[in-house]
């Protein structure tokens, strides 16, 4: 088999969960977060992420405790040979959606703030095969990428926080309680599909060295990418305020553009580019491989790379669906709340009952080498 | 009458009569009567085999039989196979030139075995070295004076061998020294010379010509005794080699001044004078199919991983090839990814830069004839280590490591950078330095991809006309060019001034990484990243740094991965990216699984814990 198993650590997960959870920071979501939560639009995307992580990690120390192998494999044991067909057919078909919403938003934004004179298929195109060419060599090399890249990321994260600094205004953070807390926690709870992601650690558990790594690295990858989203938010409210900031397109970059310190220190938004290409082509590289690696197990290949430059042109084709970008930013916030979220609560819940059940009826026992 | 003949010989031209030219013949191998050849050689070669095998089965039959007859006490029997011995004893006559023949025969002369026969044995030198035409080989015969004198016969190749050492530690013993004289006795005459005679630091019996012929090529002289099937290689090595210079690549301020020649065994002894110790071992693994070439890989016993060091040496005798000549070629055939220009072993010409990395875990891999060892496996990280970190202190080396790091990313990202400001992102410049760079490309009738292709270009020449050519005249080269031709070009205005500013910039930043093979892939990522630049700005830059990010991750130097301890992340020491005081530094690398991690204790310094022996300092 072109993967090899066990070949992952706690870094490595880490990384990986990170950049994939993380990534919608760069594009519209805030906004979205801010329709929702307003002042606490910040909390919004905290509570999406803890409410995601929880029912994940249930999963991981429950069902992969006792159960040995991938999703496939937990999958097989427990609801059979054709509800492994729906649930894996059902996660290809989230992670491909959301490779192909990333690769969408992604290259119209490059469109509409690096490049505008470049063309959109080429912009799309070009996504497509950097991220293909980057899942080439196998998952490990990707990750560890990730890994490497991440310290150079946050230190961005922290300069650019830090150059805003003049531009805060706490009185943007007004009302407190932004559309009432109640509010804000049922919001959250129904945007845990924006941490689609989290459930690619299980998918690929056998490449982790044990349980115990693809647990501290689901809770780490989780928290890293939460945070970040959660900084970016918080900083966007506290920089633009709510109504100013919900007019935004991109408001990463329309941070980045705020920046103006002396003659010397101002535009600086094409520097920040590299960071959030480099993000985009690792986010949307990690759910193309999630769902190559599912398509790999489901129809028993013997490898995964004669497959790439296919999935990799869907991919493309399928980012071009809809017809602007509008039209993209509102499916994709539709999916969040609805049906990624299938991925998020009801899988996890339902592998998780039958796993009790199972061992209640004997079927299971407890893998103590886990 | 001379305008006549000048005009005679124009109108009637005939071209000079000359030797017919030289002109290279097609190889005949691909002539059609040239198989027919080959095909009658190995049929008479079969036939003689044949022959051979028939007479060998006649004997072993008539052996059988005498064997049972005299132990069946038959006298009768053993007394009727007598005409069978005398006609396998006439047989035996015939059937010797054809052994000889079919000997002769074979392809190579290297594979058979040292005979008794002195005559036989210079046929076969004689073959094997292509006798008269090959002048080098030298054959001397003299007779040992023992009490019933023997023949004997010394081989060397002349210009490798130390004359001196041969007069006297050989032929002198052989042939004056009278107290052998009576004790050798022609069944222990091949011990009685060797344990006696012979005052030589080195002597190798061998039976095998292909033995003889390595040690011949090296610089041994082989010695033959009449009635003797083995020969003796002893070391006479002599030939002229560089003596020990001065680093010329690796130059440093507080470090050892000794580099390695070409010399391999000149080499060892370098490392060797720096570790002194039982633990470290030379293995010798020939290499090269054709002209062997001993190569050496040196490691400390009970530091390196037992793995590791099975690797390196199943990579180094599991590749056929005709001839290494350079330690670049080894390389190649031994490394990981050879498509990939960044370097996977360290070359390195001192000793004192082998000596800790070898304490760390590594194997140094030498070449005879190559005055550089490579040392692996190494990380990307290894490759911006220099000597003179290691006799710098922690603050300094770490610094100046900074710098280093700092110059490769300048030599990177620079050109790519200011072609995408200039292309597509001019509003991250302050106004006032994007309006002059505007106004200094205001003349200048290319575009920026292409003026920057020109001093790239330029830049490159520059480079390499000034390694080529020799001594003083190659630095003078470079100055010149840089100078004259940048500034010629600015005032033509082909090329804008800020352009050669940043293509010196580049230039000079791209000296501060210490390898030279690291410095060459780096341009080769710094034209990929123009190109992508050029293409998408920014965006074609991340690209291109993502890429090459994920292609580093997934590289690996003999096993270990190459950009450990970062990616993968395992225990790392102060050593990697900054380098922290000795004292501090006290575990080995993780990634090489060594099989003792420690170096030294937690407290390294243990005089910190004791009080002086008298005191003085306490108030």
């Amino acid at each position: 088999m072109s993967y090899q198993p066990g070949r992952m650590g706690i870094a490595e997960g880490t990384a990986l969960l990170a950049v994939i959870t993380s990534a919608r920071a760069f594009l519209s979501t805030p906004i979205e977060m801010l329709d929702c939560g307003a002042g606490l639009a910040w909390l919004v995307s905290l509570i999406a992420t803890l409410t995601a992580l929880l029912p994940t990690y249930i999963l991981i120390i429950y069902v992969n405790k006792n159960i040995p192998g991938d999703i496939v494999d937990v999958t097989r044991r427990l609801l059979g040979p054709i509800g492994t067909w729906v649930v894996v057919l059902y996660y290809i078909a989230a992670f491909l959606f959301n490779a192909a919403s990333l690769l969408r938003q992604f290259a119209e934004s490059t469109l509409l703030t690096a490049l505008p004179f470049l063309d959109f298929h080429l912009a799309i195109f070009s996504y497509a095969t950097v991220a293909a060419l980057a899942i080439y060599w196998g998952i490990e090399g990707l990750a560890r990428a990730a890994y490497a890249t991440l310290p150079f990321g946050f230190g961005a994260f922290v300069v650019l926080f830090a150059l805003l600094i003049p531009a805060y205004n706490v009185h943007n953070l007004l009302p407190w309680q932004g559309t009432g807390v109640w509010r804000v926690i049922k919001e959250g709870s129904r945007h845990a599909g924006l941490s689609t992601g989290a459930i690619i650690l299980v998918i690929m558990a056998p490449m982790f060295h044990n349980v115990k790594t693809l647990r501290t690295a689901t809770v780490f990858g989780m928290l890293l990418g939460g945070t970040l989203r959660m900084s970016i938010v918080l900083v966007f409210t506290l920089v633009f305020g709510v109504q100013v900031g919900r007019e935004k397109v991109i408001p990463f970059y329309e941070m980045a553009r705020l920046v103006y310190l002396s003659r010397f220190i101002q535009h600086i938004e094409a520097l920040f580019i590299i960071m959030w290409v480099i993000a985009g082509v690792f986010s949307i590289a990690a759910s193309m491989y999630a769902s190559l690696y599912l398509l790999v197990r489901l129809f028993k290949l013997p490898a995964m790379q004669p497959i790439i430059p296919l999935v990799a042109v869907i991919l493309a084709e399928l980012a071009q669906w809809q017809p602007d970008v509008g039209s993209v930013i509102k499916l994709d916030n539709q999916a969040i709340v609805t049906w990624l979220n299938i991925g998020i609560y009801v899988i996890p819940t339902i592998l998780i009952i039958l796993t009790f059940w199972q061992r209640k009826r004997g079927k299971i026992s407890c893998n103590t080498d886990a | 009458m001379k305008i006549l003949r000048s005009t005679h010989n124009v109108l009637s031209y005939q071209p000079p009569s000359a030797a017919k030219p030289f002109v290279l013949q097609e190889n005949k191998h691909d002539h059609p009567g040239q198989g027919n050849k080959d095909h009658k050689a190995v049929r008479d070669s079969l036939r003689q085999l044949d022959t051979l095998l028939r007479y060998a089965k006649r004997l072993s039959a008539v052996m059988d039989q005498l064997y049972k007859a005299l132990q069946n006490k038959e006298p009768e029997a053993a007394a009727q196979l007598k005409f069978e011995l005398k006609s396998l004893q006439e047989q035996q006559n015939e059937i010797d030139p054809i052994l000889l023949a079919y000997n002769s025969s074979q392809l190579v002369p290297t594979s058979l075995i040292v005979s008794a026969s002195l005559e036989e044995n210079h046929k076969m030198i004689g073959d094997i070295y292509q006798l008269p035409e090959n002048k080098d080989i030298v054959i001397r015969q003299f007779t040992i004076p023992a009490a019933q004198p023997v023949k004997a016969m010394l081989v060397n190749m002349d210009g490798m061998v130390d004359k001196q050492t041969i007069n006297l530690a050989i032929l002198q013993p052989l042939m004056l020294l009278a107290g052998c004289k009576e004790e050798l006795a022609v069944d222990t005459l091949f011990t009685t010379v060797t344990e006696f005679c012979l005052p030589s630091n080195q002597v190798n019996p061998v039976t095998e010509y292909a033995d003889v012929a390595r040690g011949i090529n090296s610089g041994d002289t082989a010695l033959f005794i009449e009635g003797t099937a083995k020969a003796l290689v002893i070391n006479t090595k002599g030939y002229e080699h560089r003596s020990v210079d001065r680093p010329q690549i690796e130059q440093s301020v507080r470090g050892s001044q000794v580099s390695f020649g070409e010399a391999l065994r000149t080499n060892t002894g370098l490392i060797r004078t720096m570790i002194q110790s039982s633990d470290l071992i030379t293995e010798i693994i020939p290499i090269g199919k054709r002209v062997a070439s001993n190569c050496a890989i040196m490691y400390l016993k009970s530091i390196a991983s037992p793995e590791l060091i099975d690797e390196v040496k199943r990579r180094i005798s599991n590749f056929s090839t005709d001839y290494v000549s350079t330690n670049g070629q080894l390389e190649q055939f031994i490394e990981d990814h050879p498509g990939i220009p960044f370097p996977q072993s360290l070359s390195t010409e001192r000793p004192d830069r082998v000596a800790p990395h070898l304490l760390e875990g590594r194997v140094a891999v030498l070449l005879e004839g190559a005055s550089f060892v490579h040392v692996l496996p190494v990380g990307l990280f290894g490759f911006f280590h220099s000597v003179e970190d290691i006799s710098l202190g922690s603050k300094v080396a770490s610094f100046m490591r900074i710098l280093r790091y700092l110059g490769a990313f300048i030599a990177v990202v620079l050109p790519s950078g200011y072609l995408s400001i200039n292309y597509f992102h001019p509003e991250a410049l302050p106004t006032e330095m994007a309006l002059a760079v505007a106004g200094a490309r205001e003349k200048v009738p290319f575009p920026a991809f292409f003026e920057m292709l020109i001093m790239e270009f330029s830049f490159e020449l520059i480079r390499e006309a000034g390694l080529r050519v020799p001594g003083m005249l190659g630095s003078t080269i470079g100055i010149v060019g840089a100078i004259i031709v940048g500034q010629a070009a600015v005032s033509a205005n082909i090329v804008s001034p800020i352009m050669v500013v940043i293509i010196a910039m580049t230039g000079v930043a791209s000296f501060c990484i210490p390898d030279y093979r690291l410095a060459f892939a780096f341009r080769i990522v710094r034209i990929v990243l123009l190109l992508l630049a050029m293409t998408m700005g920014f965006v074609g830059v991340a690209y291109g740094l993502l890429l090459l990010v994920v292609l580093l991750c997934n590289m690996k130097s003999f096993g270990v991965p190459y950009l450990a301890p970062i990616a993968p992340r395992t225990i790392a020491g102060l050593d990697i990216v900054i380098r922290g005081p000795v004292f501090r530094q006290e575990r080995r690398p993780d990634e090489l699984n060594p099989q003792d991690t420690v170096r030294q204790p937690p407290i390294s310094r243990v005089w910190t814990k004791h009080s002086p022996a008298n005191k003085k300092d306490t108030p």
